[in-house]
C-alpha cells in the first residue's frame, strides 16, 4: 500500500474504503484503519486520529492538513496512504 | 466567567499547611504552559537542567499565603506514554520516577480551552494518577470568537478536580490559580475517569465529558489561520514565503544594528581611553586597555546582532510560524535523510549550537537524531556573527544592489549562512546513507493556531539567552583575552627598544604561531590569523578578542576601529597583510570548523557520552576541520586563479 491510490474494497454498503492521501481537500472522512507503523499509529491516536474518528481534510499541499478534534495536524503524504478511511456524507 | 466553584475547605479534614508546595506545570505542546508559567512567577526563574539529562529545565516562585511555591515547567508532551526522550521527562517526573526530582507536591495540567477535545486525553490521564491536580483552563478568551461555551461548575463535577479558567496573555485569572494551587493538596485527590485502556475508550470517554459540558457551534471550514497557511504551506508560495522571513532577518541583524552596535563601540572606545588616560603607562594599563577593555569590547559589540536574531527566533516561534516552517521545509529535509522535526534544531541552530543539540530531544528516531547532532554545529551560530561582521566590515564594500532592497555586506552575510546550511544539509545525507542508515519516520506535526507573539513570553527569552552571551562575555571571553594578553607580552624581548611587531613575535603567543605558520600559509593566512585561530577553539568570538589584542598593543591604542587596522595592517615588506580574498577564506573556513568547547561537550553528552560519545566527537570535529580546512584552501587558491588578488 505504498502509493496513494484508492483501494477498491468492496465492502457492501456505504461508500468505499479508500486512502487519506487520494481525497481532496474539504472531505470529511471517518478513520477506518491505520495501516502504517506501529509507532506512528499510537501517535496518530493519541492526536485524536484514532480508528473511528472524524476528519477533515483541510488543505493539499505537500502533506495534508487536517482537522483533528479542531486542532490542525499536518501529516506527510506516505504517512496519509496509509491511512484507511471512509468518506461521510 | 472566573468564578470557581470548588468543595468549600471544610469538607476535608484540615491537613497541616505545608512550609513549602513544589507544583509541576504539565500539558500539550502548545497548550501555553510557558506563558503561564511567566504570568505565575514572573521574573523569578532560572534555567537548570533535570538531573543527569540536558532538558532545559524552567523553575520559578512564588509566595502565596506565606508558603513560598516553586514552580517547574515541564517539557510538552501528549500522552504518558513518551516517545521522544523530551517527553520522557516530563513523563518520569509526573510519575515521581525521575532520579532527584521531588515527587510534585500538586500537578498543574494547563489546557487549551480553544483546543479542549485533544488536550483533555493527556489531562485525563493525569488526573488518573491520583495526585493534587488543578486544571488550568487556558485561552479563555479566545471562545467567545469561535462561539464556544464552557460550563466550567460542570467540567469541575466531570473531572473531580478543581479547574481554574486563565488567560495566561494577559494574566487574567492568575490569582485565582495560585489560590487553587495552595489549596489542592487539602482537597480530596481526583480518581479514576476512563476505566478503560486504550485511545478509543479515551476519546469516547473525552465526547461523552464534552456533551456534558461543552457548548460549540459547527466549525466553519476554514480558519484565519487556515487561510494564512493556503499561502504559508502552499508547495510553491510557502518555501518563497520562509526564504523572504530569512531575508528580512538577516538584512535587520546587518542594517538595523549599525546604530547600536556603534554605540557600543564608542563606549568601548570611551572606557579604553579612560584607561590609557587616568592610568601611568605600564603593564597594568596594557592589561586592561589592550587586553580587558579591548577583548571583551570588541565581543560586547556583537550584543545587538545577537538579541536581533534571537528576537526573529522567538517571534518565529511564537507566532506559530516555526511549525509551519518544519513542515514547508520537511519536503526539502527528506531527500537529505532528515525530517521536518529535524528542522527546528537547525534553525536553532542559527543562535547556538548547544540549545540546538539539546534540541534535538524531540526527535524520535535515534539515528536521524544523531545525523541531526553532528550537522548542527555547521549552521552558522550567532558566536560566528562576531567574525563575520569584523571581516565582512573589513574587506567587503557597503554597496546597494538589487534596487537598494539589499546591502552587499548583509548579501555577504547571507551567503556564509547558505554555505554552512548547504554543508549541513549535504553531510546529513552522507551520514545517512552510510553510518547512520535507516528509513526516515513519517510526519506528523501539530501546527498550532497563528497568534500574536506575546511581548513578555519573547522578551524573557531573548533575555535568558543574552544573559549566557552576556555571562560568556565575563567569563570564558574574558579569561582568553587575559591570557592571551599574558601570552602576547612574555617572554618579554630581550632588547629594550624594539618595534611592537618583533615584540609580539618574540613573544609566547608568536612562537605558538610560527609553529603554526606552515599549516595556515596555503589558505592565505598569516600566524596572527593562525593563533587567534587556535585560540578561538575556547568560543569562536575570541577570534575577534585575540585579533584586538594582537592589533591592540604597541603604539597607544588611539581607539582605532579594529576593521581599520586589519584593513591597513602590512607585511613586512610594506604590501596589505590582508585582503579581501583572505578574508573570504577566512569567513569559510570558520563557517565549517568546530570551534567552540561547548559544543563539543554536549554533544559528548548527548551522543550517550562515554566511549561512544567520545568516537562521536573525535569524527564530527575532525571531518568539520578537514572541511574547513578545504573550504578555505579552495576558496583561497580558486580566487587567486581566478586573477583575483583583491587587494
Amino acid at each position: 500500500m505504498s502509493s496513494g491510490d484508492a483501494v477498491d474494497w468492496a465492502d457492501g454498503d456505504g461508500p468505499t474504503l479508500c486512502a487519506l492521501a487520494v481525497l481532496p481537500a474539504g472531505a470529511r472522512v471517518r478513520v477506518v484503519r491505520l495501516a502504517c507503523a506501529l509507532a506512528d499509529a499510537d501517535r496518530l491516536r493519541v492526536l485524536g486520529l484514532f480508528e473511528g474518528a472524524h476528519v477533515r481534510i483541510v488543505d493539499r499541499g505537500s502533506g495534508l492538513l487536517l482537522d483533528v478534534c479542531g486542532a490542525r495536524l499536518a501529516v506527510g503524504r506516505s504517512l496519509a496512504a496509509e491511512i484507511m478511511v471512509r468518506v461521510v456524507p | 466567567m472566573t468564578h470557581i466553584t470548588r468543595p468549600a475547605r471544610a469538607t476535608s479534614a484540615p491537613r497541616p499547611r505545608p512550609h513549602a508546595l513544589h507544583v509541576v506545570l504539565a500539558g500539550n505542546p502548545n497548550a501555553g504552559k510557558s506563558t503561564l508559567f511567566n504570568a505565575l512567577t514572573g521574573l523569578r526563574q532560572h534555567v537548570g537542567n533535570f538531573p543527569g539529562v540536558t532538558v532545559e529545565r524552567l523553575e520559578g516562585g512564588f509566595t502565596y499565603d506565606d508558603v513560598p511555591v516553586t514552580v517547574t515547567d515541564l517539557p510538552g508532551a501528549y500522552s504518558l506514554s513518551p516517545e521522544s526522550p523530551d517527553e520522557r521527562i516530563a513523563v518520569d517526573v509526573l510519575l515521581g520516577r525521575a532520579a532527584g526530582v521531588r515527587h510534585a507536591d500538586v500537578i498543574v495540567i494547563v489546557v487549551d480551552a480553544d483546543n479542549i477535545e485533544r488536550h483533555l486525553y493527556f489531562a485525563s490521564e493525569i488526573l488518573e494518577l491520583g495526585r493534587p491536580t488543578v486544571v488550568a483552563l487556558n485561552r479563555m478568551d479566545r471562545l467567545a470568537a469561535t462561539g464556544t461555551r464552557i460550563d466550567i461548575p460542570e467540567l469541575i463535577h466531570e473531572l473531580g478536580a478543581v479547574v481554574v479558567p486563565v488567560v495566561a496573555t494577559k494574566g487574567e485569572g492568575i490569582e485565582h490559580l495560585r489560590r487553587a494551587i495552595s489549596l489542592a493538596p487539602t482537597l480530596p485527590p481526583p480518581s479514576t475517569l476512563v476505566g478503560a485502556n486504550g485511545a478509543n475508550a479515551r476519546y469516547a470517554w473525552i465526547s461523552r465529558v464534552l456533551d456534558a459540558c461543552v457548548i460549540r457551534p459547527e466549525r466553519g471550514a476554514r480558519t484565519p489561520s487556515d487561510r494564512v497557511d493556503r499561502v504559508a504551506l502552499h508547495p510553491v508560495t510557502g518555501p518563497l514565503v520562509f526564504v523572504g522571513l530569512m531575508l528580512l532577518v538577516f538584512q535587520a541583524m546587518f542594517s538595523w544594528s549599525r546604530p547600536l552596535m556603534q554605540a557600543i563601540q564608542s563606549l568601548v572606545g570611551g572606557a579604553g581611553n579612560a584607561v590609557l588616560a587616568g592610568l601611568p603607562a605600564g603593564d597594568l594599563r596594557s592589561l586592561l586597555a589592550d587586553g580587558v577593555v579591548a577583548g571583551v569590547g570588541n565581543v560586547l559589540v556583537f550584543l545587538p546582532q545577537i538579541t536581533i536574531l534571537f528576537l526573529f527566533i522567538g517571534v518565529l516561534e511564537d507566532s506559530g510560524y516555526m511549525a509551519r516552517a518544519a513542515f514547508v521545509m520537511d519536503r526539502f529535509m527528506r531527500p537529505v535523510g532528515l525530517h521536518g522535526r529535524s528542522f527546528i534544531p537547525l534553525i536553532s541552530g542559527y543562535a547556538c549550537a548547544v540549545p540546538a543539540i539539546l534540541g534535538t530531544r524531540t526527535i524520535k528516531d535515534d539515528k536521524q537524531r544523531l545525523a541531526t547532532i553532528i550537522v548542527v554545529p555547521m549552521i552558522s551560530c550567532s558566536a560566528r556573527l562576531p567574525v563575520y561582521t569584523l571581516l565582512i566590515g573589513a574587506f567587503v564594500p557597503s554597496i546597494a544592489v538589487a534596487n537598494g532592497w539589499l546591502n552587499l555586506q548583509g548579501l555577504t552575510l547571507l551567503l556564509m549562512y547558505v554555505a554552512g546550511t548547504v554543508g549541513a544539509l549535504a553531510t546529513a545525507a552522507l551520514f545517512r546513507q552510510t553510518l547512520l542508515r535507516a528509513p526516515t519516520r513519517a510526519l506528523i506535526l501539530e501546527l498550532p493556531p497563528y497568534s500574536l507573539p506575546n511581548a513578555r513570553v519573547i522578551a524573557m527569552s531573548v533575555w535568558q539567552r543574552v544573559r549566557v552571551f552576556l555571562k560568556r562575555a565575563g567569563t570564558v571571553i574574558l579569561a582568553a583575552s587575559v591570557l592571551l594578553w599574558a601570552a602576547s607580552h612574555f617572554p618579554r624581548p630581550a632588547s629594550a627598544d624594539s618595534r611592537a611587531e618583533s615584540r609580539l613575535s618574540q613573544s609566547a603567543l608568536g612562537h605558538v604561531g610560527h609553529v603554526l605558520e606552515p599549516a595556515v600559509r596555503p589558505l592565505g593566512y598569516d600566524w596572527k590569523i593562525g593563533v587567534s585561530i587556535v585560540s578561538s577553539f575556547a568560543a569562536r568570538e575570541v577570534f575577534v578578542s585575540s585579533m584586538s589584542t594582537i592589533y591592540g598593543m604597541g603604539d597607544g591604542s588611539e581607539s582605532g576601529a579594529l576593521q581599520d587596522r586589519l584593513r591597513t595592517a602590512t607585511k613586512d615588506d610594506g604590501t596589505l597583510a590582508y585582503t579581501p580574498l583572505v578574508a573570504i577564506s577566512l569567513m569559510a573556513f570558520y563557517v565549517f570548523a568546530l570551534m567552540c568547547t561547548s559544543t563539543v561537550a554536549v554533544t559528548f553528552r548527548e551522543c550517550g557520552g562515554g566511549a561512544k560519545g567520545l568516537a562521536w566527537i573525535v569524527l564530527q570535529f575532525t571531518f568539520m576541520l578537514a572541511l574547513a580546512y578545504g573550504a578555505a584552501l579552495a576558496v583561497y587558491h580558486g580566487g587567486l586563479a581566478a586573477g583575483w588578488t583583491g587587494a
